[in-house]
């Protein structure tokens, strides 16, 4: 035996591992905590539940395609949620899964699907890439099905990845589950991963940190963020992904890594980066406030074979670190005997994560995993690595660069041999080499050909495109007439290669010409490819990829200040091109505005949604206008006009569907607009018969998950009189998008008419564009934001009670009736002059009133009402239709003069509009503020002051009268709008019918209205003193009984607890439940993963039974069982016993139940 | 100078390898009767590992 004190060996801590199969593992979370989200993309939720019915389909449609354990599937599929779908249904099948992406290189896939027997490819893009393939079954994704068991065991593989193969053919390399579930179950250790986690799915899926990715949250209850294609591909996108997913924990490429922003990152807290050299400067930006480590491990050993904590104290090059729990590592030299510590020499690796081997290659295998001679498990193997290591004095590992001829280009192993053995297979090639050589843009390859007339680069490309992956792609080429050989050994002499990759490269010099962008495109193009472009270079050509782009993307953003998408680098592909893209694109000027993104709910959008599906048989969210059309209509020409306005304003034709009560958009592709023709020619009664149709229509109850969010329906009241109704959902409208509708409609009509009416130029940005740029600065902007209201509105009473005439229904009604007042001529004017003298507006001087009637009405000096935000923000807002609407809290104080309570409310107004970045509901929360289904949170008032111009529609040779349309409901007790009517100012209001009548809101209309005029025309006085005798009485006192709440329904009695006294093996799990988890008590029902358990804790319990008892317990035992009752039951013979069981599912439908029961949210729109 | 030799080499799992032939073998492993020079012993093992899985998966145990 080997002395380990004076040779360079580390071991990493034993750990128990569960002895299942991912599927078995993936299922049980899911049968624990179904409704949670297991994959998210943008809008699209997977939850466990789905994940696993869905997945279950997958293997149910793979079994009658005759696939069982053992078989290998391929997968090709985008990367959508519907990806991991695929992946878990074919481990659930019991067979092993073979990634196939989409999109590369034909050849080399089907090869690879040929060599590991891959009979049968499932994914949404097998049909497209394997269709035609003979002995190949192409499947698209089934529908959900029930879940049978996975019939595979731990032993068998779970997946089989390609890497480059030095013979020039890939190698398959078998992994187990057994190796998958004991790697996740260390990293998990390592890096103290729970439930709580919501990982980077950003590896590919033929890069085995998916395995990370994936399945370290799928097995503890995290949820995987999956990028999406583009979203991987360009850092504006990646860096905004990580920020919208919140993501927590996450692998990443230290190339990709340094083109992100810590400051963008703040909740990802745990942060494993590898695949290549570590700079230690990386480490030192990246590391303040988060756990930073660093991972490596061949896809040999699984993943990752040793890893650790990485400090800005460390120095290039940083350490790998030590060998994860399980795992062993060894420096040998050539003899495979270990060298002292500090010396160099290959890394061996030893532990449960060995893969099987090499599918179908038993001599490769042989010669890289060999006898281990170190350890003290007779008949175990090492794997030799390949890479030169040396141990460093604190007994981390140094990792110092390949021992053979594999190189990593941006991330992915590539044996320089492949590429050579391909290049060479030309018939126009004699003999190639090819180096891998630093270059601008991270290590290159670069290819030496002879003879001299070898193929030009064109054709080489074309050739080797359909054998070779991108990152296999010789960046250049040098031809040859003969390849240099050393004087000495006679051998090829690679150091003369490479110091003529060195000369053959381009000189760092940028012609000058053109204009800034110009020049600084090329500058950048000239830094990043190694090659000054032509205006026909082609990016692709010049060596470019999706890394090329990003840095390219990313660099132009910084240096001139523009914001192109890198998918034009692989569309529009020359340089001349991408010049023109970057002159047209808008400055991006830090406003963050990124353009061409996907149906997206916006915050505000979401919010409303949810408060739509709490008043679902009302219709307080709808906005109904009504006009008068004189004069010859053509209705089809109006279909046509509504259907272009549909065109161009995507988010009038989305659906707002949801998935596990969380909301997402759909967009419907353009049809032709139905607009219904009512004929009332032959009405008696036709103007009231037409206000009881435009009620109606104004309150029709949308189908936001179905439907159109609005409707256009026309009244025929003669041959040349009609009325045009249009109501629409808030959701996708709102004030300013009327006025923008009435413009577009008005051109639309003219053109529809074939009138020469130019056309309107494409809009700059989409509403889904606002939601992406909103959710960002919300992000940026929420905590600091926050702080201010929080600290604003400090001390501030949470409810406002005006005198009413009814008791306050248990849950909130949205009736709705309407009211107004106009000032008076000589209150008009003296509202107008003191808003003058004070610099403010009409709207502040209301406000100011507004809450001088409120201290009368309830006595209390210090008011919350709610205002209304328009949040466009940017240009490119201004002619986009969708709601951009917040209501915002107001704090109105009373006392001192009128003139002073102005300014306040003045300086109120404006200040609450700064602060944008904290929605109302957060502020609710951060205030603290109880629920309660009697009345809206915090703000039960609005007074909205946002005073449009009434916008006016004007149609060809129409006549256009607005028609007025009562509001079909009210999501506050009372709303005060501030109009201008026929040049004088006034309010009109719309109050809930169940708490006022009619006669209290008009008389508190008038009363408003006398005292806002009594107090402007004496703004100095002390406001209390001035009209004392106002409100009258009616309006100040409520009507008697009225300030009270009916009475809710009595809550249910608890659920009676468990009757039995516990056992002595419940005493003792109970025991130490309440030690591991630091707990006073746990019930014998109590999920262990509902009460503060996670994995750790759950190994630690394990530690604790299994001394305890003495007998052998798996950790999936405590997996299984996860209630005190349950594991006792199991660990006293009575697992099987049905009443235990059925009382399990019990407990897990009353969780469920209540998380699909939504947490009760207070509408606060108008 | 003579070419190492080598020996194919074989566990409890049925899972081959081949170990320097003047070394002492590591516990667990078997030697299998053939010996050759690396390439020999490489090709040998091509022939006979017909079956790569472990033998205890290969029979149901694990």
């Amino acid at each position: 035996m080997t002395d380990t004190l004076t040779v360079s060996a580390a071991s990493g801590a034993d750990l128990p591992w569960p002895d299942a199969t991912l599927a078995d593992l993936i299922t049980d979370r899911a049968a624990r905590v179904p409704d949670a989200v297991a994959v998210r993309q943008w809008d699209t939720r997977l939850t466990y539940r789905q994940l696993v019915e869905r997945a279950a389909g997958v293997a149910a449609a793979l079994h009658a395609h005759g696939v069982g354990r053992g078989d290998r599937v391929g997968v090709c599929g985008a990367r959508t949620p519907d990806l991991v779908v695929t992946v878990v249904g074919v481990l659930l099948a019991g067979a092993a899964y073979v990634p196939l992406e989409p999109g590369g290189p034909r050849d080399r896939l089907r090869e690879i699907a040929r060599d590991a027997g891959v009979r049968v490819v499932v994914g949404d893009a097998a049909v497209a890439e394997f269709g035609d393939e003979p002995d190949v079954e192409a499947l698209g994704l089934p529908g959900p099905a029930p879940l049978a068991p996975c019939p595979a065991r731990p032993g068998d593989p779970a997946y089989v990845l390609f890497t480059s193969g030095s013979t020039g053919r890939p190698k398959g390399v078998l992994t187990t589950h057994r190796n998958a579930v004991e790697f996740v179950t260390g990293v998990t250790a390592l890096t103290g991963a729970d439930a709580s986690m919501r990982s980077l799915g950003i590896a590919s899926l033929g890069f085995d940190a998916a395995t990370m990715d994936l399945f370290v949250p799928l097995t503890l209850g995290g949820a995987v963020q999956l990028l999406g294609a583009d979203d991987r591909a360009d850092p504006a996108r990646l860096a905004r992904f990580v920020a919208a997913h919140e993501v927590t924990w996450g692998f990443i490429t230290p190339t990709v890594l340094a083109l992100l922003d810590p400051a963008d990152a703040p909740s990802w807290r745990v942060l494993l980066c590898g695949g290549e050299a570590v700079p230690a400067e990386l480490v030192a930006r990246w590391s303040p406030g988060r756990r930073f480590l660093n991972g490596y491990g061949p896809t040999e050993t699984t993943v990752l074979a040793v890893g650790g904590d990485l400090t800005p104290a460390d120095t290039d090059p940083v350490p790998i670190g030590r060998p994860l729990p399980n795992h062993r590592a060894y420096v040998v030299d050539a003899q495979l005997r270990p060298v002292p510590p500090g010396e160099t020499g290959e890394l061996l690796i030893g532990g449960p994560g060995l893969a099987d081997g090499y599918l179908n290659r038993p001599a490769l295998t042989a010669e890289r995993f060999v006898p281990d001679e170190f350890g003290n498990v007779p008949g175990a193997r090492l794997y030799r690595t390949g890479d030169l290591v040396r141990q460093a004095p604190d007994g981390r590992i140094v990792y110092l660069g390949r021992a053979d001829r594999q190189v990593k280009v941006r991330g992915q192993r590539i044996e320089l041999g492949e590429i050579e053995a391909v290049l060479a297979a030309h018939p126009g090639v004699e003999r190639v080499v090819v180096e891998a050589v630093p270059g601008p843009a991270g290590t290159e390859l670069v290819a030496f050909l002879t003879p001299a007339a070898a193929p030009d680069d064109d054709v080489l490309r074309a050739y080797a495109e359909q054998r070779l992956t991108a990152a296999m792609l010789p960046a250049r080429t040098v031809r040859l007439a003969a390849l240099p050989v050393s004087p000495t050994t006679g051998k090829l002499d690679r150091p003369a290669l490479r110091e003529l990759a060195a000369t053959a490269a381009p000189a760092d010099v940028t012609p000058d010409g053109g204009d800034p962008v110009e020049v600084a495109v090329r500058r950048l193009w000239t830094r990043l490819l190694g090659v000054v472009p032509a205006p026909d270079s082609d990016f692709l050509a010049a060596g470019g990829n999706s890394i090329a782009a990003m840095r390219l993307v990313a660099a132009l953003r910084a240096e001139t200040g523009r914001q192109v998408d890198t998918r034009v680098l692989f569309t529009d592909r020359t340089f001349a091109a991408l010049v023109d893209r970057v002159r047209a694109a808008d400055p991006a000027g830090g406003d963050g505005l990124t353009t061409g993104n996907p149906p997206t709910l916006s915050p505000p959008q979401r919010r409303l949604w949810f408060m739509d599906q709490l008043a679902p048989s009302s219709a307080p969210y709808n906005i109904a206008v009504a006009h008068r059309l004189r004069g010859p209509l053509d209705v089809a020409a109006l279909g046509a006009a509504l259907r272009v306005v549909a065109e161009r304003h995507d988010v009038l034709r989305w659906r707002i569907a949801q998935q596990g009560g969380v909301p997402y958009a759909v967009r419907e592709e353009p049809t032709d607009v139905a607009v219904p023709v009512v004929d009332l020619t032959a009405s008696a009664a036709g103007d009231a018969e037409l206000a009881a149709m435009l009620a109606a229509g104004a309150g029709h109850a949308f189908d936001l998950a179905t439907g159109p969010p609005w409707q256009v329906t026309v009244y025929r009241l003669a041959a040349e009189e009609h009325v045009l109704a249009v109501t629409v959902h808030h959701a996708v409208f709102d004030g300013w998008s009327e006025a923008l509708l009435y413009d577009e409609l008005a051109t639309a009509y003219d053109r529809a008419l074939g009138r020469p009416t130019p056309g309107r130029p494409p809009l700059p940005a989409t509403y889904a564009d606002y939601a992406v740029w909103r959710e960002d600065r919300d992000r940026r902007r929420g905590e600091a934001d926050l702080a201010w209201w929080t600290g604003h509105l400090a001390g501030a009473p949470t409810v406002l009670e005006l005198p009413r005439d009814r008791p306050r229904p248990a849950v909130q009604t949205y009736a709705g009736a309407e009211a107004a007042v106009a000032l008076d001529e000589s209150a008009d004017r003296a509202v107008r002059d003191l808003a003058a003298r004070r610099g403010t507006t009409v709207a502040a001087v209301l406000l100011a009133g507004f809450g001088e009637l409120l201290r009368r009405l309830t006595g209390g000096a210090d008011h919350v009402l709610g205002a209304i935000v328009a949040d466009r923000r940017l240009a490119a807002f201004d002619e986009v239709i969708g709601f951009f609407i917040d209501t915002v809290p107001v704090r109105v104080r009373a006392g001192g003069s009128f003139a002073e309570q102005v300014d306040r409310c003045a300086a109120e107004l404006h200040e609450v509009t700064a602060h944008p970045g904290a929605p109302l509901e957060r502020i609710v929360e951060a205030l603290g503020v109880g629920r309660d289904t009697s009345r809206a949170p915090l703000v039960q008032v609005l007074f909205n002051v946002l005073n449009f111009v009434p916008p006016r529609l004007t149609l060809a040779d129409l006549t256009v009268e607005a028609v007025p349309v009562p509001k079909p409901g009210s999501p506050f007790d009372l709303t005060v709008y501030v109009v201008e009517r026929d040049g004088r100012a006034g309010v009109e209001v719309v109050h809930n019918p169940d708490l006022f009548e009619a006669e209290r809101i008009t008389a508190l209309l008038a009363d408003l209205a006398a005292l806002v005029g009594a107090l402007a025309a004496d703004p100095d006085a002390p406001a209390g003193e001035v009209a004392a005798e106002l409100p009258r009485p009616a309006v100040r006192v409520a009507a008697l009984g009225a300030m009270t709440v009916v009475a809710a329904e009595p809550a249910r009695a608890p659920l009676p607890a468990g009757p039995d006294a516990l056992t002595a093996t419940e005493e003792l799990i109970a025991g130490i439940w309440r030690d591991v988890l630091g707990r006073d008590t746990v019930g014998v029902a109590d999920n262990f993963f509902d009460i503060g358990g996670h994995s750790m804790a759950l190994a630690a319990v394990h530690a604790r039974l299994t001394e305890a008892t003495g007998r052998s317990i798996t950790m999936l035992d405590l997996f299984r069982h996860p209630t005190v009752r349950a594991l006792a039951a199991s660990l006293d013979g009575a697992a099987e016993r049905p009443e235990l069981a059925r009382a399990a599912l019990r407990a897990a439908a009353r969780r469920g139940r209540a998380r699909r029961t939504p947490p009760p949210r207070r509408p606060h729109q108008p | 100078m003579a070419e190492p030799r080598f020996l194919v080499v074989r566990n409890d799992e049925e899972q081959y390898s081949i170990w320097s032939a003047d070394r002492e073998l590591p516990a667990g492993w078997h030697d299998t009767g053939f010996a050759g020079s690396r390439e020999e012993c490489l090709a040998h093992v091509d022939e006979v590992w017909t079956d790569m899985r472990p033998r205890s998966v290969r029979e149901g145990i694990s």
